[in-house]
């Protein structure tokens, strides 16, 4: 085997490989990268329920397959100064030379390393806007539950409808949705449960891919992206997501209109009092239309700042999580956000001004 | 939980140790870990037995590399085993992650999900099955009913009749029956509804101009689950629509199940003929759970809050929480948040406060509601309540009123006859009181009274 390509593809390549390898396998070329040498060079890693494949173009191909550590390989090609890196099978081993230094690295047997399986032939392919789908999963994944003992709580629901797609993820303590309509074939449909580790693995490698859309194929318990040179791959999830909309109320007693960096500002401060709690105390009173947040502990001391506000409705007083709500705020892309409060012991509904795509609902604490 | 279920999945379990026993000694240590781990036997149906695997990836290797080494381990077991099939599960958890040993803080309020996972295409909500019905004496003679059902489709007890009051269950049960039915076969449909539901589907179909349709949809079903039946009454020509649908069921032994919370014969606004209907294959009653099935329906909840409460706290709620299983549910739920707010045990003292303002219900609802349900319920004009009409009709309703204000309100005699039209408060007493005897030696009252108290809670 033997290859030669730039030092900014293969690193790359390796360095995306090697997020999903795993850290403690019993089986130990499950934390190698696989190089393989056919036209061009493919570098793939699994780690058994996420995959990725990514094809780099190089010179002076001879076919050939080597496993050697990811993080080994990794470290050693960061610390390469040439641009140009040459790869070659010695021995069994892994050689790495460029502009002047040679790295040998110690290969492990690859018979046993995973056949990742074809899918093209499996479901329908959907070509979705790579962008998109992107801020859809990065808009909503924070609030997906961080344990599997209810796996649709623990990933992304993502459906393709009617041209659009809509990413959804709840906790049980607050809900996060987004929809972006309009950007793929009105034909398509689908939906998938996606667990949260395998999202924030797809976000990222969807950050990293230059195409303007990606092919998303929905087959057996699996799902892939394909885009020109990487392929990702995750198991999905099979389950029903609660019929969220459900919860989504409909009508409020209240709602205030507030900038959201002045919103995020005092959660921000109130953060800093609020000791391990974490609790901030929402006040609003229309008639005086001013909005308050408070926050005490008895470590640290107490606040109560206002912000301008336009407020309608009645007066309410509710605490929450500062948390649960300034988690949302990176997501919404107005300036100013509105908080419709359907009452004590109901979700707030957190939207951006004149943005529909996206809604955030979360609870408040129990007294 | 139904004895057979057990005893094949424990098979199943104690088939697959075993095969891994023999396939550990053919593969590598690492190997089978890495390959082996999370797999088990989720079905066997005769001589195949299925698999499953975390992953896609999982189960190619397992088909591609170590097929022969399975089957031979399985075949050594059992040599009616023919084929191995691999399917990925449904939703794998890993075994490292265990229920949390504390519950999480149940500080900030959640979402009530439970009742919204429902799968669009048999309405089953997958929470309700056999192994989180609690059994009790109460409930012994609907569930025997429900596990022959499954055991014999179509062929046991068809129709299936559930009836009882609200919170007993029914819904859980006859949900079970459609959930365990899908898990043992896949090819069958099965389909929940609500008679609500099918009612408007009806209505829905006839408006398109489609009632053709609808026949055919509703009849490609294996399974039909039809819960409250009791919100049809008066519907006549979708009852006749149930009664053709039914007919057509029966004749080709597909298994139908109702609900209601009223024995058949006594169901208000049916037509007889599909009373009659209802009532030819088993009529189960679910009533009101006994203190020992309701101490082990508290059991169950707490267990699976990852929760306990002393013994004498668990008879305490058990003894004073009657009935709806649903309001001790709600119960049990503030008392383990309560607990986990002030973070220590819980008292009796607290216990008995919870209850004593929970249990009443709750004060939002207004006198005017209170009338204008009932009224609506007998049918009568609201505003006649409020006359000094004495017309038969009016009376019996408007002695209810004042019996279900005082009872279930603890309003005052004088206020109760003040709102009423400004009625004296020993006329108030008097109808409570004549209400109080009669309901003693009619029970169909009690039934109608009952009814309205739902109707006035909801």
């Amino acid at each position: 085997m033997r290859i030669s390509t730039t030092k900014e593809k293969i690193l790359e390549a390796v360095v995306l490989s090697e997020r999903l390898v795993g850290k403690k396998e019993s089986l130990p070329v499950l934390s190698c990268v696989l190089l393989e040498v056919g036209k061009a060079l493919t570098v793939r890693a699994t780690n058994l329920e996420a995959a990725i494949e990514i094809s780099i173009p190089g010179d002076g191909a001879e076919r050939g397959v080597v496993a050697v550590p990811a993080s080994i390989l990794s470290q050693t090609l960061r610390s390469t100064l040439g641009e140009r890196i040459d790869l070659k099978k010695e021995d069994g081993n892994l050689s790495v030379k460029s502009h002047g230094a040679t790295s040998l690295i110690k290969s492990i047997q690859n018979e046993e390393f995973p056949v990742m399986g074809d899918d093209e032939e499996s479901g329908g392919m959907i070509n979705v806007p790579r962008e998109s789908l992107m801020r859809c999963l990065q808009s909503v994944s924070y609030a997906a539950s961080p344990s599997m003992i209810r796996p649709e709580l623990g990933s992304v629901y993502v459906i393709v409808k009617d041209g659009g797609i809509t990413c959804v993820a709840t906790d049980s303590f607050r809900l996060a949705e987004k929809k972006i309509s309009g950007s793929v074939s009105r034909k398509s449909e689908t939906e998938i449960l996606i667990p949260l580790k395998h999202v924030i693995e797809l976000a990222h490698v969807l950050e990293r891919i230059e195409d303007d859309s990606v092919d998303l194929r929905v087959g057996e318990s699996q799902m892939s992206v394909k885009a020109s040179g990487v392929r990702y791959t995750s198991r999905v999830v099979e389950g029903n997501f609660p019929d969220y909309n459900e919860i989504i109320p409909k009508s409020f007693v209240s709602e205030a209109t507030v900038l959201k960096n002045d919103f995020s500002e005092i959660l921000k401060k109130a953060r800093v009092f609020s000791g391990s709690d974490q609790h901030v105390g929402i006040h609003i009173y229309p008639k005086k239309k001013i909005l308050t947040a408070t926050a005490r502990s008895n470590d640290v001391g107490e606040m109560s700042d206002s912000i301008d506000s336009a407020l309608s409705g009645e007066d309410l007083d509710i605490n929450f999580h500062i948390g649960y709500l300034a988690d949302c705020l990176p997501s919404i892309e107005s300036d100013s956000i509105t908080l419709s409060f359907a009452g004590t012991g109901k979700p707030l509904v957190i939207r951006g001004v004149s943005d529909a795509s996206f809604t955030y609902l979360v609870m408040p604490l129990n007294r | 939980m139904c004895a057979s279920i057990t005893s094949t999945s424990i098979t199943n379990r104690e088939l697959w140790q075993n095969a891994l026993v023999q396939i550990e000694l053919g593969a590598s240590q690492a190997s089978f870990r890495t390959w082996f781990r999370n797999t088990d036997i989720v079905n066997r149906n005769g001589s195949v037995v299925y698999v499953a695997v975390p992953s896609k990836i999982v189960k190619e290797w397992l088909m591609e590399k170590h097929h022969k080494l399975i089957l031979k381990a399985l075949r050594g077991l059992d040599n009616s085993i023919r084929t191995v099939e691999y399917t990925v599960h449904r939703s794998a958890t890993p075994v490292a992650e265990k229920r949390p040993a504390r519950p999480e803080p149940m500080e900030n309020a959640s979402f009530d999900l439970g009742s919204l996972y429902i799968d669009k295409r048999d309405n089953l909500n997958p929470r309700y099955t056999f192994d989180t019905f609690v059994v009790g004496p109460f409930n012994q003679l609907a569930h025997a009913a429900a596990r022959a059902v499954i055991e014999r489709p179509g062929l046991a007890y068809n129709p299936l009749f559930v009836y009882g009051s609200t919170g007993r269950g029914k819904t859980h049960l006859i949900q079970a029956v459609g959930n365990y039915f899908k898990k043992m076969h896949a090819t069958k449909k099965v389909l929940y509804v609500t008679s609500e539901r099918f009612a408007v589907d009806y209505i829905n179909s006839v408006r398109a101009g489609k009632a053709n349709n609808f026949k055919d949809q509703y009849r490609q079903y294996d399974v039909l689950i039809m819960d409250d039946v009791q919100f049809i009454a008066n519907t006549e020509k979708t009852q006749e629509e149930l009664f053709h649908l039914f007919n057509a069921m029966h004749d080709n032994n597909k298994q139908i199940v109702f609900s209601s919370d009223k024995h058949p014969m006594t169901l208000p606004g049916f037509e007889d003929r599909l009373k009659g209907r209802f009532t030819a294959g088993m009529i189960a009653e679910i009533p009101e759970p006994d203190v020992e099935s309701r101490t082990a329906i508290i059991r169950a909840k707490l267990e699976n809050h990852g929760f306990s409460l002393p013994e004498d706290i668990i008879q305490y709620i058990a003894e004073n929480v009657r009935g709806n299983i649903r309001e001790l549910e709600g119960i049990l739920n503030m008392i383990v948040c309560k607990s986990q707010l002030k973070g220590k045990g819980i008292t009796h003292t607290d216990v008995r406060v919870l209850i004593k303002h929970n249990i009443k219900p709750n004060k939002g609802v207004s006198v005017d509601e209170v009338v204008r349900r009932i009224s609506q319920y007998y049918e009568i004009p609201e505003k006649s309540i409020y006359e000094k009409t004495r017309r038969k009709e009016v009376v019996k309703p408007r002695q209810i009123i004042m019996y279900i204000l005082r009872e279930e309100f603890s309003i005052s005699y004088p206020s109760i006859g003040e709102k009423l039209g400004g009625r004296d408060h020993t006329t108030v007493i008097h109808s409570c009181e004549k209400i109080k005897e009669e309901l003693k030696s009619n029970p169909s009252l009690e039934q109608e009274i009952d009814h309205v108290r739902t109707l006035i809670h909801t």
